[in-house]
């Protein structure tokens, strides 16, 4: 059972280190020209134990005084420089190859991450609550970062020393493959060693780990916190806890340097026995080698490495593939809300919109919206009136097909918005926000958003249009301020007009309002919001969820939404005539108003 | 030795010793590195274990050499070349043992001194005002207290531990080496120092552009955190691609940025490697020559180029040091920035060590406050007696927190005078300033513990009966049941989320346990349903009203119940006095009241 778990798990990892090589598929060509690389790389290093094995036996050994001394010299000096030209030959194969293969996995990662990045764009907007923004984030940042180590340790590295160490012992058993046999014998007791090592170093270091987090997140408490507790006249004990983290992590710290202070020692000892049995061997079993002998004493030097290197990578490759789950676990997400093959074009747009029985629950068991009817017909000045939670900006989110409706249908010149292109429906409504966000970078990076056809003129004109030019020319640098993350820089009201130049230089065909009074705009920067305002709903068909009772008396028509129902529509004289619901809450609204 | 030792290490005599490398300015606010007798027996035992490795790792190529020689000369009897092999490898592995405890010495040493930085760097910082602290950003002095403080840590431990072993080793090799061949020897002190050079300027080159790597991530993560943030943004305007496109060009930078790394990064390793076996052809080329002419033997050629092996090691690790101090010394003084501060608040020679509070009212005399330039209060008079309940409102950002800060300490006024029991707040020890006043602010700042070491923040030695008291005061019982272990559980990154309700409640019942003189509530019930707020509001402003209190609130409800109400408008009182009397002149307490009752008539059309 156990086994063919792990055989399953076997298989699953497999699947996704082809999946990372098939990000590998562009860069194919390269890749075989890393591994000749690679290969030449083998061949060079390993060439020169043999040189130096020629230049003992022929001219340096007791045996070669058949030949006279200048002869022996030239012959050595011919070998040296072919020596110094194979160290030449071999930093370049090294270098080139590892430079290639670094740019390959660097390319491969950007690859993923950029994935990664559409993929998220891609999700449902019911993903982007508070705490799973937060593990996304952990999926773009650190995950796929564990999985670069992989590319880089676990992929490339690893293959690059298993060819190295198979070119190292194909080598050593053509010199001579009696004193190849005796140093393999030393192959199995370094791996061992560093494995048993390597687990007790990495349970050591995740100790560290945590001690270090816990101590890291205490920190970051008392210092946000450091006035409560002053206040509290706690700040001797906190000290106390913070010592006592520090003490706990210094303990970790010893532990980790115990282990991993063995791995030079073992390898230094290893190196020690293979000496010792090479000397035996060339001393009892196959004398008259002392060529081999020296050569064999440089390659025992040098070639424990790509074993050492290889114990540790195999480790790396376990955390690394745990990340690749996460992350392409990620990638598989299903996308629910999909563009239809074929999608219409909203190219002739006209703005009827069209709700048809529309009923809507987030969650599945909580109704958000119960049958909602209405009209809109194109240049519409439209209103949606209600109380908190009666699902008025489900109406707009619904429209923008963040999510899709549980029963009826959304129409948009008389097609089903499920028939448009995502991005195409949504760049033709334009949303205006109360608490607009914007991106770091300058004023002209979040007007523009990044699009081309969108020239220097335009927006300017755009700013003036939504009288947000005034404060932008008074900034340090104009239009290339730069906002620094989110856009602290600006009060809400200014970042409420960046927002209107933002969706007048979209040039949406519906603007969708979600207009609530603001108590922290001044009232100067009010009367310019209000302004711009009318102007962008000038000629366009216009949705606003209204609480002011100016917005909603000169609306062409008004829904009045209460728990998910439309219960009345019309114009603000029908529906007061009707004496309803709609009367209330406008005595209520009008009373806050004078105010 | 073992005090002089002692002196030297507990003293800033070290850092003066350090800083006679570095151009740094005074070395007058550096901190004592408290190693404890534990810490300088370590330094001894390390002096002594790395001269024995030294002394072993420099005898095994010499001994391999003679075994060499005497393997050339034929006819050795098996027993012979038996016992050479087995002394061998006996000194070796012996020479393995020492050089792991040599090894381990000064990494053990390392997270003692970080330690002991950290701890001294904590009591400074908890020293300090929280304005100071909040100035630094508190990402910025994670990163103090973290790499900075083991860049230091490493480079006198591991640093002072490379400088004496390559002393050592190099030292020792070069006597040696200079009596076995001077010739041969001469190639070594030729290639070695240039070797180490080389690795210096590498690994500095290679720091720089790491850090510039650093830099590009950041923005890597920063440009993903706010597109997912920002998605209703993005979605919205369908400007998924736009967005994506930019991604690229990031990353592309991001990848420069990288292939720059790497550039010094990816041949370092192999130049020193590839200078190393030039190294060997050079013994073999000027050492084959006297071994030909028969000046040499070949055993002593073999000698030299195990200790070329040996001596690699410390020639990149003398690279490495270098680099390291290089390191430690940029955040020596990035430590010593913030050591050099002091905190502006602390109790001085103007603190009266026994003012009397026990008459409890306040005053505010003529008080005004600018921060960076803006004015935050102005000329804010008004005062209320013990026994009363205060209640402050007005809109946001008109200054009521400062308000608050000011009579906490958290600021001092710029001008006029604040007074608690008749006495000016600046001459009050801040220990009984504490004592006496307790405020559970609307952001309560709850510590990764349980809830029970959390609310005994307040009062350490608090009684279960007076735990339980509070917990009822603040309507926390229910919310017990609800917790998995109860006062137990442990609040936090790795313990359980409350609410916001739960996290005001937390804090009021925190304050409630210090039994305070002063209690203030700062909006601090505004995550609390309606229902459970006037449960809670019932039960503890008796206990205020017995003292002396003040609560800032919005809610109309609330502030009927105070004796005396101050308005704050624009950094201004606007309105003081009794809330009937407010609630009968027009003003801004009255359209208050006004707008409350419509929204809860609302309210009560949607049931």
């Amino acid at each position: 059972m156990s086994r063919k778990a792990s055989q399953a798990a076997l298989r699953r990892d497999h699947g996704y280190l082809r999946r990372i090589l098939f990000y590998a598929k562009p860069y194919t060509l390269l890749l075989i020209l890393g591994l000749l690389l690679l290969l030449l790389q083998v061949i060079s290093v390993n060439a020169m134990p043999l040189l130096i094995k020629q230049a003992v036996d022929r001219f340096l050994a007791p045996e070669a005084q058949t030949l006279d001394i200048p002869e022996r010299i030239a012959g050595l000096k011919e070998l040296c420089i072919l020596l110094a030209a194979l160290v030449g030959g071999m930093f370049i194969f090294r270098v080139a190859h590892a430079y290639l293969m670094t740019w390959i996995g660097q390319c491969v990662l950007r690859d993923l991450r950029v994935a990664v990045f559409e993929k998220v764009q891609a999700l449902p907007m019911r993903r982007f609550d508070e705490v799973r923004v937060g593990r996304l984030m952990t999926r773009a940042t650190s995950d796929l970062d564990a999985l670069q180590e992989l590319v880089r340790n676990g992929i490339i590295g690893m293959l690059a020393n298993l060819l190295l160490l198979v070119g190292a012992m194909v080598f050593m058993w053509i010199l001579e493959w009696r004193l190849a046999l005796v140093t393999f014998a030393a192959f199995p007791i370094l791996a061992g060693l560093l494995t048993w090592v390597n687990l007790h170093s990495r349970r050591a270091q995740r100790t560290a780990r945590d001690a270090t987090s816990s101590l890291n997140s205490l920190t970051q408490e008392t210092l946000s916190g450091l006035f409560t507790l002053r206040m509290l006249n706690q700040r001797g004990s906190i000290l106390e806890r913070l010592t006592g983290l520090s003490e706990d992590l210094r303990r970790a710290r010893s532990r980790v340097a115990d282990w991993g202070t063995w791995h030079f020692p073992i390898l230094e000892g290893t190196r020690a026995l293979a000496n010792v049995l090479i000397l035996i061997a060339c001393g009892l079993w196959i004398p008259h080698q002392i060529g081999s002998l020296v050569a064999f004493l440089y390659y025992i030097r040098f070639f424990f490495r790509p074993l050492e290197e290889l114990a540790e990578q195999s480790q790396q490759l376990q955390s690394g593939l745990a990340s690749a789950e996460r992350v392409f676990d990620l990638l598989d997400e299903p996308e629910p809300l999909r563009d239809p093959p074929a999608p219409l074009s909203l190219g002739s747009f006209q703005g009827d919109i069209q709700f048809d029985h529309v009923s809507f629950t987030y969650d599945g068991v909580h109704p958000v919206l119960h049958d909602v009817r209405f009209q809109i017909t194109p240049g519409q000045t439209v209103a949606v009136v209600g109380a908190t939670g009666a699902g008025k900006s489900t109406l707009f989110n619904l429209l923008c097909r963040f999510y899709d409706v549980t029963q009826g249908a959304i129409r948009i010149d008389h097609a089903d918005i499920r028939n448009y292109a995502q991005r195409e429906l949504r760049r033709k409504l334009g949303v205006v926000q109360q608490d607009p966000m914007l991106f770091s970078g300058t004023l002209t990076d979040n007007l523009t958003l990044g699009r081309p056809d969108v020239s220097r003129a335009e927006m300017i004109q755009a700013a003036k249009y939504v009288n947000a030019h005034g404060f932008i020319q008074a900034l340090p640098n104009g239009y290339e301020t730069d906002l620094g993350e989110g856009g602290h820089r600006l009060s809400t009201g200014q970042k409420q007009l960046i927002a209107l130049a933002r969706v007048l230089l979209q040039n949406p065909d519906v603007l969708l309002l979600l207009d609530e009074a603001t108590a922290s705009v001044d009232s100067e920067t009010e009367a310019l919001i209000q302004d711009a305002l009318a102007k962008l709903m000038r000629n366009r068909t216009s949705i606003a969820i209204a609480h002011r009772l100016s917005t909603v008396i000169h609306a062409d028509t008004i829904l009045v939404m209460r728990h998910g129902k439309l219960v009345e529509q019309g114009t603000h004289t029908q529906l007061l005539e009707l004496d309803g619901y709609y009367r209330t809450l406008v005595e209520v609204m009008r009373r806050g108003e004078t105010l | 030795m073992f005090s002089f030792l002692s002196h030297f290490f507990t003293s800033p005599d070290l850092y003066c010793m350090m800083t006679a490398f570095m151009p740094t300015p005074t070395a007058s606010t550096v901190f004592k590195v408290r190693l404890g007798p534990a810490g300088v027996g370590l330094l001894l035992v390390s002096l002594i274990l790395t001269l024995i490795a030294t002394l072993f790792s420099l005898a095994l190529p010499r001994y391999l050499g003679q075994i060499i020689d005497e393997l050339l000369e034929n006819g050795l009897p098996p027993r012979h070349i038996l016992t050479m092999a087995g002394v061998y490898l006996g000194a070796a592995l012996v020479g393995a043992v020492f050089s792991k405890a040599m090894r381990q010495v000064p990494m053990r040493l390392n997270p003692r001194i970080a330690h002991s930085l950290r701890t001294d760097l904590y009591a400074h910082l908890l020293r300090l005002d929280d304005d100071q602290v909040r100035r630094h950003r508190t990402g910025d002095l994670m990163s103090r207290l973290g790499s900075d403080v083991n860049a230091v840590a490493e480079m006198i431990s591991l640093g002072g531990h490379s400088l004496l072993r390559a002393a050592f080793t190099l030292g020792f090799a070069f006597w040696i080496m200079f009596a076995r061949s001077p010739s041969l020897a001469r190639i070594m002190a030729v290639m070695l120092p240039l070797m180490i050079l080389i690795g210096y300027l590498l690994l500095r080159s290679i720091r720089k552009r790491h850090l510039g790597v650093q830099e590009k991530l950041g923005e890597l993560t920063t440009y993903c955190q706010e597109s997912f943030q920002g998605i209703r943004v993005i979605k919205g305007m369908g400007i998924e691609s736009l967005r994506a496109d930019a991604f690229r060009g990031i990353n592309s930078a991001f990848i420069n940025r990288n292939m720059a790394l790497n550039r010094v990064e990816v041949p370092a390793w192999p130049l020193m490697h590839a200078g190393f076996i030039l190294g060997n052809a050079a013994l073999l080329w000027i050492g084959g020559q006297q071994v030909i002419r028969g000046e040499l033997s070949l055993g002593v050629l073999v000698e030299f180029q195990q200790y070329l092996m040996v001596l690699q090691w410390p020639t990149l690790s003398l690279a490495w040091t270098m680099s390291l101090i290089l390191r430690g010394r940029a955040s020596l003084s990035r430590l010593r920035d913030v050591t050099r501060e002091q905190p502006s608040l602390a109790d001085g020679e103007h603190t009266d060590p026994d003012a009397d509070l026990s008459s409890g009212g306040i005053a505010f005399e003529n008080v005004s406050l600018t921060l960076d330039g803006n004015p935050v209060l102005c000329d804010v008079n008004f005062s209320t007696a013990h026994g009363q309940l205060l209640g402050i409102t007005g809109p946001t950002g008109a200054g009521k927190t400062m308000l608050l800060n000011l009579l906490l300490r958290r600021f001092d006024p710029g001008r006029g005078t604040v007074r608690i029991s008749g006495r000016d707040v600046r001459a009050l020890p801040a220990e009984s300033l504490y004592q006496f006043i307790r405020i559970a602010p609307q952001e309560p700042v709850l510590f990764s513990m349980t809830l029970e070491e959390n609310l005994r923040l307040a009062k350490p030695d608090a009684t279960n009966a007076e735990l339980n008291e509070v917990l009822r005061l603040s309507a926390l019982e229910s919310d017990l049941h609800e917790l998995p272990d109860g006062l137990q559980t442990r609040i936090g990154e790795r313990g359980v989320t409350l609410s916001g309700g739960q996290r005001q409640r937390c804090a009021i019942a925190r304050a409630l346990l210090g039994a305070p003189e002063l209690m203030i509530l700062d909006d601090s019930l505004s995550a609390v349903d309606t229902a459970t707020e006037a449960v809670i509001l019932r039960r503890i402003l008796p206990f205020m009203r017995q003292r002396t209190g003040i609560v800032v609130s919005h809610r109309h409800a609330t502030l009927r119940q105070c004796d005396q109400v101050l308005v704050l408008r624009h950094g201004r009182v606007e309105q003081f006095g009794a809330p009937a009397d407010l609630e009968a002149r027009p003003g801004y307490f009255a359209e208050q009241a006004e707008r409350q009752r419509l929204r809860d008539e609302l309210e009560a059309l949607n049931v």
